[in-house]
């Protein structure tokens, strides 16, 4: 049984994620402070927890940075505040994830079931291989020709298989378009085709829980491509 | 600096001044050295700047052997007369016409005669007994040519009846008479020839002869003692009577001649002897045909060759050799060739050829005569003089340090204790008298104290001879240079101290008038009526030109510079306003900040500058007023929309939960995707406000980075490529070869082409087509990268481009679709923030749109 810390000081927020969470089969523990968060972890087994920032007594950022002096679980800040400064704050102080208000509910079970596996299956990672490719949660083993992230696998069709290989396999680097082409098609690339284009959105929609935000594949505006070095 | 240490300073610096000018007084009221020695007086005065050298180098040195060689020379040219071998020479035969006409030509009649120089010497002093005789020229050219004349044989036997001849002569006559026996011509005229005119006459008479009174004529005939060497009569010498003047005239001159130089001989023969005299000489001359050497050293230089001679004197410290024949001068002293041939000349007779002279002193000085005399004077005066020259520039120099010193520290106050700016100033009351009425004050003051020095000096003066060498007299001079500086150093340090302070101009008298001058005209013109402010100038420079051109050249000169100063006045009042103008214009520009600075402005001007500055400041505070309320509109608008996203995540939240439900009622579910558009519609609206009222706020900022446009949009195609074909749109790209770099924040531009991308798939016509191009155009000499995007609008567009950019306004068409509105708002915004351009054209239901960049040069990296 795994057991979810849901903290946010709106209760239905609490209620509604609730009700998705057990669906998937996870057990939720409730908490509408930082201060009953910080209980309910020291008395209960969590194997994640949902905290809110906004909050009366302890806020979510001072609470996540408590729960860091002591434990290493996942923690997704769910907040109203949308900047890129408040994402950076929270991601940097030591929170895993970072999702705005208003949430898509499906996508934040999608976030905790990512988390979820990544936690539990760090430990016991296969032994590796030369044919095996990682960035982060994303695996592709050049042998058998699959792909998963965080344990889940992903179909690819041939082509965007070779572009995400190209990119994993030079992680940080960035690709432009026609740098893609020219390496995947081997051939020059003539005038404007927005092939790769599309098919980078195509990958992206399959291995990214969230298209518009992705973790992995991302694009550099104006240069090309790139799978993000994961740490 | 302490008040107590200042103090000491002060009188320290006093004292040194004062011991310099007294040691200067002494120096120069003391700078003749005097000896006094054999008669002699020598003198030098010392110059203050006087090279402390060598006794030998100095003025009384040359001095003293200059005279030295004028009286040596004379020595020698004496005893080149009276000595043969050394020693005096009594047997020495003179001849007495040569010796007589030394100095000139010889008569031309031949005759002389030789006498001893004793004998010369002897008459010399004791002077020559004659004896008249009268007769007529005939007949003593008788005598002198035959040893008798006709009236002799006459008169013989009368001899001495008539003749009254003094008793000496008689007594003489006898005597010689009775010596020698022997019958001398000049004995045979006197005892024959009658010794007076009556005599004559009378005797003539007897004879039967007539005689003329002017045919007597009178002969002085020497007594017959006066033997020659040859033991002759000096009558006997002569064949007439012309010639016996001439040689007993040459006798006189020789013999007294040669008296005189012999008492000169004996007085000094032993001056220059080695013992008394530190001089060494050595003349080497022709005499009687023969060369000799006359010196005061013992042995034989006739035996030495020049050069060894040249080498002894060289020896013996400073020397002088001079050739005579040659006039020239080989020495180590002062005396020049110049003054050695004058010496020389004067005695030209003397100093034949072959002549040489070596002179030298001996440097040891073993003899007391004045060479050591001067000597020690010098060397007791010019040591100390030296050192006392030194003193005095030595006492200067500290005097002048302290100076510097003093005025360095002079009026800063507590500059030790750091907390005070080392620049702050100590001024004393009498710092505040105005500038130039103390400087006059100051300048009487010291001429008051200077005078009253001088009555005191001249007071001396009159009482007592010789102030200037009195043992006080440095002393007094002295103490007065203490007090004079006493004054001299209150008047400085105060202009010091108003120097520091910056007072020294600002407290003047004349700039009080001047201010005072400026501030009553500058009054006046300020208050007057315009009429009078541009009539009284004109009229007054017109009036002072017609005058002052009236009056001749000076007053054209001075009606020029009136002119010129109304020129420069003119210019400086249009220069004020030139200023006034360029911060009007800088204001009108954006720059509020800009103010004109009032100062120096006056009239007119002044008040137009002002208004310029209330206006900038009006601006400017409107200006930030609206910017802060912007500011807080975009605050306020961020955290309302915090405040609505909580209840708006739960209302998502559930409405998701609702339509997972299984609800039969196809009415209820037609509700639940009205909840669940709108919901979706509501978040899209407080993210786009949010980010709209930062971006217009200018409350963002820019991470500007170097990109390639075509990529982007390439990149945004793909991206749009799945929606473009729900809606059935087709996408027209047209492209150049090679990229096009621009700066821009990367993630922005995106957002504005997104933007715009998704404007075209939310408000297009279906199943048309949407042109994409991107160019390279070449404007205002600048390269610029052009995106256009054109599309056919589903709905008519009947509204204005520049509405649909403003917030909240859209197209009718839009009213029941998503979107905020605000896409194209802040799609503008964010492109002029990254210094872009964004335009709209409608065109019936042609939509487009325009990006355009500044291009970057094109380079890798």
């Amino acid at each position: 049984m795994t057991n979810i810390l849901v903290c946010d000081d709106d209760k239905e927020i609490v209620e509604a994620i609730e009700i998705y969470l057990v669906q998937e089969g996870y057990h939720v523990v409730k908490a509408y402070d930082g201060e009953q968060a910080l209980r309910a972890l020291k008395q209960e087994d969590i194997q994640l927890l949902i905290i809110d920032v906004m909050m009366p007594h302890l806020d979510g950022i001072h609470a996540t940075l408590k729960i860091r002096e002591y434990s290493s679980i996942p923690i997704i800040i769910l907040s109203a505040k949308s900047e890129d400064a408040d994402k950076i704050l929270g991601l940097n102080i030591g929170a895993d994830d970072y999702v705005t208000k208003p949430f898509n509910p499906l996508e934040l079970v999608a976030r905790v079931k990512s988390q979820l596996r990544r936690y539990t299956k760090l430990g016991n990672l296969n032994t590796e291989n030369n044919a095996v490719f990682r960035a982060g949660g994303l695996v592709i083993n050049d042998e058998t020709k699959e792909v998963s992230v965080d344990g889940e696998p992903v179909k690819l069709t041939p082509i965007e298989y070779n572009i995400l290989l190209l990119l994993v396999k030079n992680q940080g680097r960035v690709f432009s378009i026609n740098q893609i082409y020219e390496s995947i098609w081997e051939e020059e690339a003539i005038g404007a085709d927005n092939t790769v284009a599309v098919h980078i959105r195509h990958i992206r929609e399959k291995i990214e829980i969230n298209p518009k935000e992705p973790r992995y594949l991302k694009v550099v505006w104006g240069v090309g491509y790139k799978i993000e070095k994961q740490s | 600096m302490g008040k107590g240490k200042r103090r000491f300073w002060l009188i320290l610096r006093r004292v040194f001044t004062a011991a310099a000018v007294a040691i200067l007084a002494a120096l120069s009221c003391n700078s003749t050295i005097s000896v006094e020695h054999g008669g002699q007086l020598y003198q030098q005065t010392v110059s203050l700047f006087e090279k402390r050298g060598a006794f030998e180098d100095s003025e009384l040195f040359n001095e003293i052997l200059a005279d030295e060689v004028q009286d040596v020379t004379r020595l020698a040219v004496i005893r080149s007369q009276l000595e043969t071998d050394g020693a005096y020479d009594g047997q020495r035969e003179i001849d007495i016409a040569q010796y007589a006409h030394r100095q000139e030509e010889l008569p031309d009649t031949g005759i002389t005669a030789n006498y001893y120089l004793d004998d010369l010497v002897k008459w010399g002093n004791y002077g020559f007994v004659t004896e008249k005789v009268y007769a007529t020229e005939d007949e003593l050219n008788s005598y002198f040519a035959n040893g008798t004349s006709a009236f002799s044989m006459q008169n013989e036997m009368m001899a001495g009846d008539w003749k009254s001849q003094s008793q000496i002569t008689r007594d003489l006559l006898k005597e010689l008479t009775q010596g020698s026996g022997e019958d001398t011509l000049s004995m045979r005229m006197i005892r024959e020839l009658p010794s007076s005119r009556e005599d004559y006459k009378k005797m003539a008479a007897e004879l039967g002869k007539y005689v003329e009174d002017s045919m007597i004529v009178e002969l002085d005939i020497l007594v017959p003692r006066y033997t020659s060497a040859d033991g002759l009569d000096l009558a006997e010498y002569a064949s007439d009577m012309d010639e016996y003047v001439q040689l007993r005239e040459d006798l006189k001159t020789t013999s007294r001649e040669l008296f005189y130089n012999f008492t000169e001989y004996s007085e000094k023969k032993d001056a220059w002897s080695p013992e008394v005299s530190n001089l060494r000489y050595c003349y080497r001359m022709t005499v009687d045909g023969q060369i000799r050497y006359f010196s005061n050293l013992e042995g034989d230089f006739s035996e030495k060759k020049l050069e060894e001679i040249t080498r002894q004197f060289e020896n013996y410290g400073r020397y002088i050799y001079y050739n005579a024949d040659r006039s020239e001068l080989y020495t180590d002293t002062g005396i020049d060739a110049e003054q050695m041939r004058q010496e020389m000349g004067y005695y030209q007779y003397a100093f034949g050829d072959n002549t040489r002279v070596w002179m030298a002193v001996d440097a040891d000085y073993p003899a007391n005569d004045s060479f050591l005399a001067a000597r020690e004077a010098y060397n007791s005066v010019m040591p100390y003089y030296g050192y006392l020259a030194a003193a005095c520039a030595l006492f200067a120099l500290f005097s002048l340090a302290i100076l510097i010193y003093l005025t360095r520290f002079e009026g800063r106050i507590n500059e030790t204790k750091g907390a005070a700016p080392a620049r702050a100033t100590g001024l004393s009351r009498c710092d505040r008298i105005l500038t130039e009425p103390f400087v006059l004050l100051g300048a009487g003051l010291i001429g008051l104290t200077v005078g009253l020095f001088y009555l005191a000096y001249a007071f001396c003066l009159g009482s007592m001879e010789d102030v200037l060498h009195t043992v006080w007299f440095p002393f007094a001079v002295g103490a007065a240079a203490y007090v004079l500086d006493e004054v001299c150093m209150f008047v400085y340090l105060s202009l010091v101290r108003r120097a520091r302070a910056h007072t020294l101009w600002s407290n003047s008298l004349l700039l009080l008038l001047l201010r005072r001058t400026r501030r009553g005209v500058l009054s006046l013109y300020d208050n007057s009526h315009i009429l009078a402010r541009t009539l009284v100038p004109f009229v007054l420079l017109l009036a002072a030109n017609l005058v002052l051109g009236g009056c001749g050249v000076a007053g054209i000169l001075a009606a020029a510079a009136v002119d010129v100063a109304a020129i420069l006045l003119l210019y400086g009042s249009k220069k004020d306003q030139r200023r006034i103008v360029e911060v009007a214009i800088r204001i009108g520009r954006g720059d509020f900040d800009r103010k004109v600075n009032l100062t120096r402005l006056h009239g007119d001007n002044r008040e137009l500058a002002e208004a310029v500055n209330g206006i900038g400041d009006g601006i400017r505070t409107a200006v930030e007023k609206s910017m802060k309320d912007e500011r807080l509109k975009a605050d306020l608008i961020t955290n309302v929309s915090h405040d609505i996203k909580t209840p708006l995540t739960s209302i998502i939240n559930f409405v998701s939960l609702l339509k997972r439900e299984k609800i039969d009622n196809p009415r209820a579910q037609g509700y639940i995707q009205v909840l669940d558009a709108k919901s979706q519609r509501l978040k899209q609206l407080t993210d786009d406000l949010v980010e709209a009222s930062k971006i217009s706020s200018g409350n963002i900022s820019l991470q500007l980075e170097r990109l390639d446009f075509k990529e982007l949009v390439n990149q945004t195609c793909g991206e749009f490529d799945d929606k473009f074909k729900e809606k059935c749109l087709e996408m027209v790209v047209a492209e150049p070869e090679g990229p096009v770099y621009i700066e821009a924040d990367s993630r922005r531009l995106w957002r504005v082409v997104e933007n715009l991308f998704s404007n075209a798939c939310k408000y297009a016509l279906e199943g048309t087509r949407v042109y994409l191009d991107i160019r390279k155009v070449r404007q205002d000499g600048q390269e610029t990268a052009v995106f256009s995007m054109k599309n056919i609008s589903a709905q008519a567009l009947n509204i204005r481009a520049e509405e649909l950019t403003e917030r909240f306004i859209r197209g009718d068409i839009s009213r029941s679709t998503e979107g905020s509105g605000l896409g194209l708002s802040i799609a503008q915004n964010l492109t002029q923030l990254q210094k872009g351009r964004f335009e709209i054209y409608l065109d019936g239901d042609l939509f487009k749109v325009i990006l355009a960049f500044p291009c970057l040069p094109e380079k890798d990296g």
